[in-house]
């Protein structure tokens, strides 16, 4: 079986650290790296060898981990194998965070403050195509169609793309922002 | 020390100038002028006295005795020169106004002098006061020779002139220079302001009274009225201007300083304390202390709303709209208050204007929920033209009163809204809605680069 390559971009470097002792005690996961800025993790996801999930912190210093969710790096809901998914890994559980996250193509959203299993779950979930957030999206600011609404419900359930896909005749590639 | 009230000294001020323009038109204009003579002098008299009294008023109020004392010599000294014509213009008569008044006048000046503080300034204010005194005394006994050629005339303004403006304006001079204790140095400006205003009215009211009114007599009171405005646009308007200016930069910085120090702590509340918790928070999860991990948790969630409190992250990554949706949803929820959002946002606008709408946002809401009542609704839209913000409540709507008030009492709720519009040249309007209830409205115009 093939590991799970996970990098940890966070500022703290205890935390960053201690995060990735929890994680690396998962026999299918490989932290390959903790990181603690966006040009580090610009760096290696452009290298020869990108990670499959990039977790990271919403707050890097200065800088807002949001940026990395822009244009092609955004990464959710990808083909495996292509971009690594970005699970966004912060302190603040509100709801906007969320739903900018889930608009802005991330696979998944976590607390920081959530049992790791939470954590580790997710990771599996957005490395095998899926998404995870674990704060809802505040959904009534999200300009969606009723089925979109109900697709995004299905992503907040934890349900895979090609799960959600599977329910309607029409294939899941609208759903997926790339 | 009372508060003077400005708006009475601009009304004053305002009903000064009016007659002033009257009398004005009524002495210059050839048809008027002989038989409107005597009301014209007495309209000018009256306003010059009207604006002498503001002038006071406010010199009291800043404690600016220096220009009190001015004033008071200022005042001694026109007085008979604009009672001239009341009296008939008769020789003795005149004389008889002119040397009772300058001798009236010593006494008070006398004794207004020795209240000034500064030594140097006491020493001078009294030869000053001797020689205004002296050239009313010389007028009068120059009148009651029965001197009354033009040549005379032309002295006897010249020399009231200079016996009210030369020291007049040194003391201003001096005291734009030096300071003046309790009164703002703002303040201080306006009094200085009002000071140069007024001494400068005075010769060309004396020219005006004296000289007959072809053009070319005139000249010489108008090169005088220009020159004091000069004198008061470059000592006066221009360093008013300037401390404005200057105050207002330095509250500016206060609100940066202290937007600045939030931030910091925000920052330093997410990477230290918060951080440790979320480590603690993973320690305590690992040995299966629940209890330990639910109270961590606990304190986790009460630190990351005390960082939201003083810098919300969302304002900073996510823009207004969203920081907005944040705030009327705690506050909603904290108040049980109905409070309605509607936002879009097109594009954002630069992070100053987005935190000084937040900021706006943030006051009216809780003056709202405070002082008004529930329905409230919140509009925010930022397109590529600019923001406008508005919170309309339902409540009892702002007392035109309210604003004073509450900046009297030290409640700088509503001056903080009108600071951060200024900082970023954005027009802020405190309303009552035409059904009831306050409309606070931002407007913020992105201008063309």
């Amino acid at each position: 079986m093939t590991r799970i390559r996970v990098a940890i971009v966070d500022d703290h470097p205890a935390l960053r650290e201690g995060t990735a002792a929890l994680l690396a005690r998962e026999p299918d996961i490989e932290v390959v790296a903790t990181l603690g800025s966006l040009a580090e993790i610009r760096a290696l996801i452009d290298g020869a060898d990108p990670p499959d999930v990039v977790v990271q912190d919403i707050r890097l210093g200065d800088e807002s981990g949001l940026r990395m969710l822009s244009g092609d790096r955004a990464a959710g809901g990808r083909p495996a194998g292509s971009r690594p998914a970005i699970i966004l890994w912060t302190a603040y559980d509100y709801p906007q965070y969320a739903a900018f996250a889930y608009r802005a193509g991330a696979a998944g959203f976590v607390v920081k403050t959530a049992p790791t299993a939470e954590l580790v779950e997710s990771i599996r979930r957005v490395a095998a195509g899926g998404s995870h957030f674990s704060s809802r999206p505040d959904l009534g600011t999200l300009p969606l169609s009723s089925r979109e609404r109900e697709v995004l419900e299905h992503i907040v359930n934890g349900r895979s793309n090609d799960e959600i896909g599977g329910d309607w005749a029409s294939p899941p590639e609208p759903w997926r922002r790339t | 020390m009372r508060r003077f009230r400005l708006d009475h000294l601009w009304l004053g001020l305002a009903v000064s100038l009016l007659a002033l323009g009257v009398a004005a038109w009524w002495s210059i204009a050839p048809d008027s002028r002989f038989p409107g003579n005597d009301s014209a002098m007495l309209a000018l008299w009256l306003s010059t006295g009207g604006l002498a009294i503001c002038w006071w008023r406010l010199s009291s109020a800043t404690g600016a005795l220096d220009a009190r004392f001015m004033a008071y010599i200022a005042l001694a000294s026109t007085a008979p020169l604009s009672m001239d014509p009341l009296v008939g213009a008769s020789g003795p008569a005149t004389a008889f106004a002119l040397l009772a008044s300058g001798l009236a006048a010593l006494p008070l000046g006398w004794a207004l002098a020795g209240r000034l503080v500064d030594p140097n300034r006491r020493r001078r204010a009294r030869p000053l006061l001797l020689l205004a005194a002296a050239g009313g005394v010389l007028l009068g006994l120059a009148i009651g020779a029965g001197a009354d050629g033009l040549g005379f005339r032309f002295g006897r303004w010249l020399l009231v002139s200079a016996s009210v403006g030369v020291p007049t304006l040194l003391a201003a001079l001096e005291s734009i220079r030096g300071h003046q204790r309790g009164a703002s140095p703002a303040q201080q400006r306006l009094v200085e302001a009002m000071t140069l205003l007024t001494i400068g009215l005075i010769p060309t009211l004396a020219g005006l009274s004296l000289l007959p009114t072809s053009w070319p007599q005139l000249l010489l009171p108008l090169l005088a009225a220009v020159g004091t405005a000069a004198l008061l646009a470059r000592f006066a308007v221009q360093p008013l201007a300037r401390l404005a200016s200057s105050a207002t930069m330095q509250r500016d910085r206060v609100v940066e300083a202290t937007e600045a120090e939030r931030t910091r702590l925000a920052s330093v509340l997410h990477d230290g304390p918060l951080a440790d918790i979320t480590l603690l928070v993973q320690l305590l999860d690992d040995r299966q202390e629940v209890d330990g991990a639910a109270i961590a948790r606990s304190i986790a969630h009460e630190l990351r709303a005390i960082g939201s409190e003083l810098r919300l992250p969302i304002l900073d990554d996510l823009g207004t709209g969203p920081a907005l949706e944040w705030l009327v949803g705690r506050l909603a929820q904290r108040s049980g208050a109905v409070v309605r959002l509607e936002h879009t946002t097109v594009v954002r606008p630069p992070p100053p204007v987005e935190l000084a709408t937040y900021r706006v946002a943030q006051e009216a809401l809780v003056n709202a929920l405070k002082h008004g009542a529930a329905p409230i609704t919140v509009r925010y839209r930022a397109t590529l033209d600019g923001v406008a913000l508005s919170v309309d409540d339902s409540g009892p709507g702002l007392h035109p009163e309210a604003t004073v008030r509450a900046e009297r009492e030290g409640r700088l709720g509503l001056s903080s809204m009108r600071q951060r519009a200024e900082a970023i040249g954005a027009r802020l309007t405190l309303g009552v809605r035409p059904g009831g209830g306050t409309h606070v409205g931002l407007e913020w115009t992105l201008r063309a680069a």
